[in-house]
């Protein structure tokens, strides 16, 4: 009966020690070990850019060997809150004849990196033998200068419009990229000239004009125009105001040893 | 057999999309928008409307009336007295140069004949310097009989945006003395 006694509890000492011991183990692997975590985010490198607000918008009128340009007064540009649209705005016409001698209009504007963008891109000159795409020049408005005075092709009655309806012609235009200028401030321009089609209707417009007395007299007046090269409004023909949209698409398409990142300097 | 090819489809679409969403991540745009305007010049001839000859009956009747105040004293006077009786544009041939609008005299006399150096030919031409401000002249169409547009006139838009101020004269000359500051 002694002895019976004596085997149980040597068994609950047994197991009473080997519980103290597996805690203590525990508790000292606890004590020794901890845990890091590191997240990360890898992305690829983002391309956003945009107009500046605030910046010399150009507007000219390059000859075709690219060497001498002449460039338009009074430019202003409307950039929308992202940057992604501009709108210039000059008051200045064209005389055809510079478009009819293969002079391109040249849209410049200058570029800056979107929020958090990482800028990569090809710094390139205009290769007029190779056009990006062409655009249509849409007619606005077509109006009649004579002496300096300006009379609107309206449907007033006066029937200008119809004498002047042969000038109510959609214009196309090829169009080739540039992005130039350092990269702290680099410009993306678009120079647009006419397509041969283009050239013929402009060759087919009348070059005289008879009109009568009482269709000036009805025809509404508008603000007076001024040409490039012209000191006063005083050459006579038709002004048509034509409306351009074009994209300035810009790719990665780049060359490596011609890379200029935005804020970076030079690139290798 | 079947299920090979829907699967090779699948990669090939997956491929494809890949590829386009990739493309369309590396490029970006700027809308530009502009109004152009293009001056094409062009020589504008502006012909006059022909007016109907005048019946001699009204022409008699009105020479008395119009002689009046031209042998008065007051050679300025508003007129009606624009107009000149034909003997006149006879008696005095510089008046064929003088513009056919009737005016009064003290219009005419701050505005010398401008009709008389407008050119209607020149002055349609592109890049000709205008000469007479806008409104003058009402028809220089008188100056020009010899207009290879007939009966018509040509002439600068101010001239004829001043028409409704005076009474353009027919293009037959038959008014062509009738301008007091020119026949002073």
């Amino acid at each position: 009966m002694r002895t019976r006694g004596l085997r149980r509890s040597g068994k609950l000492f047994a197991l009473m020690l080997l519980a103290v011991s597996m805690t203590g183990v525990g508790a000292t692997y606890a004590g020794w070990s901890d845990t890091l975590n590191i997240h990360g985010k890898l992305t690829t490198a983002v391309f956003d850019m945009a107009a500046k607000a605030s910046g010399e918008y150009r507007v000219s009128l390059v000859e075709p060997g690219g060497r001498t340009s002449v460039d338009l007064s009074g430019v202003e540009a409307r950039t929308e809150k992202d940057g992604k649209s501009v709108e210039l705005l000059f008051s200045e016409g064209i005389p055809a004849d510079y478009m009819r001698e293969g002079y391109a209009l040249c849209l410049s504007v200058p570029l800056e990196n979107g929020k958090g963008s990482f800028m990569n891109i090809r710094r390139y000159k205009p290769d007029f033998s190779n056009e990006w795409g062409q655009v249509t020049l849409q007619t606005e408005e077509i109006c009649l200068r004579l002496n300096g005075a300006v009379y609107l092709a309206e449907d007033g009655g006066s029937g200008l419009g119809n004498l002047l309806a042969a000038y109510d012609k959609p214009l196309r235009m090829a169009v080739c990229p540039s992005f130039e200028g350092e990269p702290e401030s680099m410009w993306g321009s678009l120079y647009l000239t006419l397509t041969e089609e283009s050239l013929g209707i402009l060759a087919a417009l009348p070059a005289e004009l008879e009109l009568s007395a009482e269709a000036l007299e009805l025809a509404p007046q508008g603000s007076p125009v001024r040409a490039v090269g012209e000191e006063t409004a005083e050459t006579n023909g038709i002004l048509v105001r034509y409306r351009c949209e074009v994209p300035l698409v810009m790719d990665q398409s780049y060359e490596p040893d011609l890379i200029a990142r935005a804020g970076e300097g030079e690139a290798a | 057999m079947k299920q090979a090819l829907h699967a090779a489809l699948l990669a090939g679409a997956t491929v494809l999309g890949c590829t386009v969403i990739a493309w369309g991540y590396w490029i970006d745009s700027i809308q530009v928008k502009t109004d152009v305007t293009v001056l094409y010049p062009v020589k504008i001839t502006v012909t006059q409307p022909e007016k109907p000859p005048i019946p001699e009956e009204i022409l008699q009747e009105k020479a008395p009336l119009e002689d009046a105040p031209s042998d008065g004293a007051d050679p300025n006077a508003p007129s009606q007295g624009g107009e000149v009786s034909d003997t006149d544009e006879v008696t005095d041939p510089a008046d064929a140069q003088a513009p056919s609008q009737e005016k009064s005299g003290d219009e005419a006399a701050e505005k010398p004949a401008p009709g008389a150096s407008a050119e209607p030919v020149n002055s349609a031409d592109p890049g000709s310097q205008p000469d007479s401000p806008a409104g003058s002249g009402g028809s220089a169409s008188a100056d020009s009989p010899a207009e290879p547009t007939g009966g018509a006139a040509s002439g600068p838009a101010s001239d004829a945006g001043a028409a409704p101020s005076g009474e353009p004269s027919p293009a037959s000359g038959t008014d062509g003395g009738a301008h007091e500051g020119a026949s002073d």
